[in-house]
């Protein structure tokens, strides 16, 4: 199967759905790399969704330390069709996520 | 030898083989309005043409779009394979008003997963066929680049005279050039009509 390679980052703005990486049609993105980093005081869990937190499938659920940086590599399994939502349990001075992985169709 | 066979990327025909151009219209007839039969004389490869159709919005389509590099001089064939470089989804329009590779409903395209390869491959003769490209950004960001590599191979053409129905090539491959919607008309039959023979 053909695959493009793809990445994505962006600064969360808020407790609420952040969109990391959106999913063109009719393809399915194959999240291989994660890297979170948390720059608030104290830890904080996302909880990363394929499409919206309140109708989309709950793909991953991590939890951060304070200040620290959570590289998850080498990752299989984990489809995204929609797109790559992330929803932290806290938000203040700020977290940047970053996904990487392979797209098929 | 049928059109869109080969697996691997060789030529349509061979040195010594015949083509017949389609559909039959202006530059596939010659100048009494039948259909010019060509025997190929060399082939050499176009191992990569570039191009960038520059910068797309996001979720955007630039339209209308011709490549001059992929011209031939006269009595000059190419077979070409597109290879985007870059995410970008391309629809091929041979001539200008119609674009390639459709349903009744649908206009397929090519982008970085078509498959198998030879699906990719389009035929511009001299710079006669026109070809225009329509090429989108499926991505909800814009990208600054939108390349693409061309490959393929230059046929050198020449003419076969046919003056009768007895000149016609007893086998020849059938190139295809443009959009066809209805049912390619068969070249012998259209010679014949044209020059009288039952």
């Amino acid at each position: 199967m053909r695959k493009i390679e793809k990445s994505k980052s962006a600064d969360l703005t808020s407790t609420s759905d952040n969109t990391i990486y959106t999913v063109p049609t009719n393809r399915t993105f194959k999240l291989r790399t994660l890297i979170i980093d948390n720059r608030e005081s104290q830890s904080v869990t996302y909880s990363i969704y394929d499409g919206a937190s309140s109708n989309g499938d709950l793909k991953l659920k991590v939890t951060v330390a304070a200040n620290d940086v959570l590289p998850l590599t080498n990752l299989v399994g984990f489809e995204f069709k929609t797109s790559v939502v992330v929803k932290p349990s806290a938000y203040s001075s700020g977290s940047t996520v970053s996904v990487g992985g392979e797209e098929v169709a | 030898m049928p059109v869109y066979e080969d697996i691997k990327f060789e030529p349509i025909a061979k040195v010594g083989e015949n083509i017949i151009l389609v559909p039959l219209e202006s530059y596939s007839l010659d100048k009494a309005g039948r259909p010019r039969y060509f025997k190929v004389t060399h082939i050499e490869p176009l191992p990569a043409i570039y191009h960038d159709f520059g910068s797309i919005s996001a979720s955007s389509e630039v339209t209308d779009k011709e490549i001059s590099n992929l011209y031939l001089h006269d009595n000059q064939l190419g077979q070409y394979r597109i290879y985007p470089l870059d995410d970008i989804v391309i629809k091929v329009k041979q001539p200008k008003s119609s674009k390639r590779y459709a349903t009744k409903n649908y206009v397929s395209s090519i982008d970085a997963f078509t498959y198998p390869d030879n699906l990719r491959e389009i035929f511009i003769f001299e710079d006669e066929n026109a070809t225009y490209f329509d090429v989108s950004n499926p991505n909800n960001y814009a990208i600054s680049k939108a390349r693409a590599k061309f490959v393929g191979w230059k046929f050198i053409l020449e003419p076969i005279v046919v003056t009768s129905a007895e000149d016609i090539p007893k086998t020849y491959t059938v190139v295809p050039l443009e959009t066809t919607r209805s049912e390619p008309l068969d070249p012998i039959s259209w010679f014949k009509t044209k020059v009288g023979v039952r």
